[in-house]
């Protein structure tokens, strides 16, 4: 109920919601049962719901705070720890990362950090090395050392590197089956579904297969798309524009060369929040070239209804178009 | 063809039972809690008791919620101070207390709701800023406790053995860290607005 008469006051409220947020998140496990409670607490009341909802989105927010800042000074080791708390707020130094899932699958010997973005999110990360990673939208990566060797995992999604190259200490990236190894390069990744794309923009990397025993499966120069599968390998060599184009969220842009609106609509949705459904073949399979701001939908659908004359219906944080 | 699929839009903790909920929860979170340091400012000008303002604030918060959900409002801005500006009518007739003459509005009042601009690069250093300020206000054994489990990603036990109390005093700074976090990250307003 609305009524405040008829409710515990909004501060006991509140301070139910934060010992559930803080179970919720701070247990070192959290059973079945567990999220049934909770659940039952907050369908109870919206009065329990939007305290949680309010207190969680503060709670959320500071999880950002890992990936806002840079890792300036400590890019190869753990931070030591001595200093004191305050100082380090205020240092800016890198600290441990405690931003999501991936600290389980870590081998013992590997020290990292994690970074990752939101739907819509781009960072540029500066390694003490001098070497760049840019991460794009909803993408989560990992990065440290292992075996004197700079390391990267790039657990999901897109990221750009620059690698300042040094022989005694390679960089590699790893994505699920494959590593990527850089021989002094500029080149970008991405984590898609089923496949693992490679597009190299200046130097050299090797690409290795490392599902069974380590396969090297191709030396990419600039210019090539390594696009692997469970199936393989395919190879391409493109054009320097082409490459820059697939490149140009850097800038928060979307190129379009030859896109069907399904293509095109499928990479909208890696940004936005704000869905885009094309409802039916003929829509899907309109082609177009273009460049476009990665958030803005609305262009997006301007040119699917003044272009192709679809319909657009916006239903909910969906949008739909079809003919 | 591409694959076009729903992607996890960051309410993380709970399943809803049906769509609206999960939206209207969304809705909230990005254009309601924003909007909280002028509703304050709202509230207290409209209602002389200032003890009861955080009990009209979280009535404004469930009415705006359960109406979200039947019906996603068009403009969260001016629903929001509507609705407040009803529970206070409703407040003022059923408590029979003598009308306060009420705001049309927040413009009136001159408070500017936070518009976040172009830059990316801009709002993530603000963002950044505005978080390590609040965590700055904290009491400093309620941040102590915050930056480990935020920041350093320690356990709860962890955190326990570093400050040298028990798990549930742990349980307890951070409770309160959080209550404390979100009041200075939605109800203050900015330094930026407090210059104008």
């Amino acid at each position: 109920m609305t009524d405040s008469i008829e409710r515990a006051p909004a501060n006991a409220i509140r301070a139910k919601a934060a010992e559930w947020l803080v179970e919720r998140r701070s247990a070192d496990d959290w059973a079945n049962e567990q999220q049934a409670d909770l659940e039952a607490w907050l369908e109870a009341s919206p009065s329990h719901l939007v305290e949680f909802l309010r207190l969680e989105a503060a709670w959320n927010r500071t999880d950002r705070m890992v990936v806002l800042r840079q890792p300036q000074r400590r890019f190869l080791t753990v931070d030591a720890r001595s200093r004191s708390v305050a100082v380090r707020i205020a240092a800016g130094l890198a600290v441990l990362a405690s931003v999501g899932f991936a600290t389980q699958q870590l081998t013992p010997k590997a020290h990292y950090q994690t970074y990752a973005t939101t739907v819509g999110g781009r960072e540029t990360l500066r390694l003490a090395d001098g070497s760049t990673v840019e991460l794009n939208t909803d993408s989560v990566l990992r990065i440290g050392s292992q075996d004197g060797e700079r390391r990267a995992w790039l657990d999901k999604g897109e990221a750009f590197f620059q690698i300042v190259h040094d022989s005694a200490h390679p960089f590699i990236v790893t994505v699920g089956d494959h590593r990527i190894t850089d021989l002094g390069t500029k080149f970008s990744v991405r984590k898609k579904s089923n496949a693992i794309e490679v597009t190299l923009v200046e130097g050299k990397a090797q690409l290795d297969d490392t599902s069974s025993s380590n396969t090297k499966l191709a030396v990419l120069e600039p210019g090539d798309v390594a696009v692997a599968t469970a199936q393989g390998l395919k190879l391409t060599r493109q054009k320097a524009d082409f490459v820059q184009a697939s490149l140009s969220w850097r800038h928060d842009m979307l190129t379009f060369h030859h896109a069907t609106l399904a293509e095109a609509a499928a990479e909208f949705n890696r940004y936005n929040t704000e869905k885009l459904v094309v409802g039916d073949a003929y829509a899907a399979g309109q082609t177009f070239n273009g460049t476009l701001p990665t958030n803005d939908v609305a262009a997006f659908v301007r040119v699917a209804q003044k272009t192709f004359g679809l319909r657009a219906v916006k239903r909910g944080s969906e949008t739909v178009i079809s003919r | 063809m591409a694959d076009i699929s729903d992607t996890d839009r960051g309410v993380g903790a709970v399943r809803f039972g049906s769509p609206n909920a999960q939206e209207a929860a969304v809705w909230f979170v990005e254009n309601v809690l924003p909007l909280e340091a002028a509703l304050i400012q709202f509230l207290h000008h409209n209602w002389r008791n200032a003890d009861e303002v955080p009990d009209l604030l979280h009535d404004v918060y469930v009415r705006v919620y359960e109406a979200a959900q039947k019906e996603m409002p068009e403009n969260a801005k001016a629903f929001v101070f509507a609705t407040a500006r009803h529970l206070i009518i409703d407040r003022v007739r059923r408590e029979r207390i003598v009308p306060i003459e009420i705001m049309a509005d927040m413009e009136s009042l001159g408070i500017a709701v936070e518009d976040p601009g172009p830059e990316r690069g801009a709002i993530a250093r603000a963002e950044l800023r505005r978080l390590e300020n609040a965590l700055m206000k904290l009491r400093p054994r309620l941040r102590e406790a915050f930056v480990l489990k935020q920041l350093e990603g320690l356990s709860r036990r962890e955190i326990a053995l570093r400050m040298g109390v028990g798990e549930e005093t742990v349980k307890q700074y951070l409770a309160d860290g959080i209550c404390a976090l979100a009041d200075i990250l939605y109800g203050e307003t900015t330094d930026l607005r407090r210059q104008k």
